[in-house]
């Protein structure tokens, strides 16, 4: 599949809201910078992971719009945003593996699937992902197989081996071990240092010391809004 | 009152059905449309893949099962069909009751049976796991449609499956039936496939394709349906699996019985008896 270009990402008036409880976003209002790492932090349960599978296109928000390259995601099909969603990849707080298929399976699906095994770095990029991040003697095992760390890992491998323009990273050191969390930063400095000015990286992360590795916007969540700690590098409606 | 209220609860009953069905069909439709229409964005190689391995466990890991079944079915069907029609003198028609009660009747309804127990659940209780663990989430996060990945190819290779197993149950049934009833009620072979031969007509072929296809269509259909509506929890996945498995007997009974009904009706009107 042919990937389409993002050239920005937007959110509008955008509200989420449950059947119980409190609006979880009310009327928020964001333009994305390209080519910074941006960082949701927050208390357990201030909808970082729900913000970013909104900005994920896979949660509707209750009102409101996300809007890629000027398209509103409500007025496109699935298959009218594939080109788009296949420029983005997201890493899931628990790996978001298919449990029917081995960890190796699992990482190449969206290269095969997508037909950019051939395309990308492919096959290189995906060994040097395994040896840094250490779970060659894992590739075989299916999710249930083997930990929540692992499992992790090898959601952190499969979103960054179809080398994407936006990646989305739902708490990416929680409970991978030291050395993964070292692969990773190196991984998300390589990605950075290749001079691209356009790669977004958004974050939800509650580890701070984790997060001061980074030259990063930050924005907090909390009582439904966003609190931005430095307002002049993104642009902000009425958060 | 009594009137009004069950006027209201079998129309409701109705609407029910109807709306049931309207949103398993849309399903269908959509993943469908999304295989052929995005046909050069899809991989066909991994389709296939998923397609094959559906055929694995629902055909070929249903053999023994459906083997030993249709030995059963067909030993005592051959061995009780002969001994009451030799009663009545009947004996040349053991082709033909043969035929109507295995090809027609009794093949595709219990290889529908087992297929619902064996893969219909399966899918039912994956699909509400994959829900409730993210996989969902996570195949549409990578650009891929679980309509065209996960529906599409279960339906196919559910059809081709329940298509070929009753085939299979048939011809266990007739052949393994007959050899096995041989010890208790010897026939001659020559009489046997002559009687079967010369019962078989074109139009036991289409209905046993028209049942098997419907039913295998439903189950697959149905129970890949159920398992999409889990939402949140683990608790949700048993029960959308016995929903599953109790709407696809219906459907699958229902529609075997509405098909026979028919053609016999036909049969009595073309005989001039209604």
């Amino acid at each position: 599949m042919r990937r389409e270009r993002i050239t920005d990402i937007e959110i509008k008036n955008l509200s989420l809201k449950f059947d119980i409880g409190a609006p979880l976003f009310n009327d928020v209002n964001l333009k994305f910078p390209l080519g910074k790492i941006i960082v949701l932090e927050g208390q357990p349960g201030c909808g970082k992971s729900i913000f970013l599978r909104m900005l994920a296109g896979l949660v509707e928000p209750t009102q409101g719009d996300v809007i890629y390259n000027g398209r509103s995601l409500r007025e496109m099909s699935f298959e009218q945003f594939a080109p788009l969603r296949t420029s983005t990849s997201i890493c899931f707080e628990n790996g978001g593996l298919l449990m029917n298929k081995s960890l190796i399976e699992n990482i190449k699906l969206p290269l095969l699937y997508n037909q950019q095994w051939r395309a990308e770095r492919g096959g290189i990029y995906l060994d040097k992902l395994i040896s840094n991040f250490n779970i060659k003697d894992f590739l075989d095992h299916r999710p249930a197989a083997v930990s929540a760390g692992v499992r992790k890992i090898a959601g952190l491998v499969r979103s960054l081996v179809c080398t994407p323009q936006v990646l989305f990273f739902d708490e990416p050191n929680l409970g991978i071990g030291e050395n993964a969390v070292e692969a990773l930063k190196h991984c998300i400095d390589e990605y950075r240092s290749e001079g691209k000015q356009d790669e977004l990286i958004v974050m939800a992360c509650s580890d701070r010391r984790f997060i001061e590795r980074f030259d990063c916007e930050r924005i907090q969540i909390k009582d439904s809004k966003l609190i931005f700690e430095n307002q002049n590098s993104i642009e902000i409606g009425a958060a | 009152m009594f009137i009004l209220d069950l006027a209201d609860n079998i129309g409701n009953r109705i609407g029910s059905v109807v709306r049931y069905t309207l949103q398993t069909w849309t399903m269908v439709y959509v993943s469908f449309r999304s295989v052929i229409i995005n046909r050069k964005h899809n991989s066909f190689r991994e389709i296939f893949k998923v397609i094959s391995t559906q055929i694995y466990f629902t055909g070929f890991q249903a053999l023994p099962l459906i083997s030993m079944l249709a030995l059963i079915a067909g030993t005592l069907i051959i061995i009780q069909s002969s001994s009451q029609l030799s009663k009545v003198g009947g004996g040349d028609m053991l082709g033909n009751l043969v035929v109507v009660l295995i090809i027609r009747e009794l093949g595709p309804l219990m290889t529908a049976l087992v297929v619902i127990a064996r893969s219909g659940t399966a899918i039912a209780s994956e699909l509400g796991n994959m829900k409730v663990n993210g996989e969902i989430d996570a195949l549409e996060s990578m650009g891929i449609n679980p309509l065209s990945y996960i529906v599409f190819p279960r339906l196919l290779g559910g059809i081709i499956s329940v298509v070929c197993l009753a085939l299979y149950f048939c011809i266990v049934a007739l052949f393994g039936g007959y050899f096995i009833g041989q010890f208790v009620q010897p026939i001659s072979f020559s009489f046997y496939i002559d009687s079967i031969a010369y019962a078989i007509s074109s139009a036991d072929v289409w209905l046993f394709l028209l049942k098997n296809l419907f039913s295998g269509g439903m189950i697959f259909i149905i129970c890949c349906y159920q398992g999409l509506l889990v939402k949140q929890s683990f608790t949700e996945v048993p029960q959308v699996t016995t929903k599953a498995v109790v709407n696809s007997i219906m459907y699958t009974v229902g529609f075997n019985s509405l098909v026979s009904l028919s053609v016999y009706l036909q049969n009595l009107r073309q005989l001039g008896l209604i």
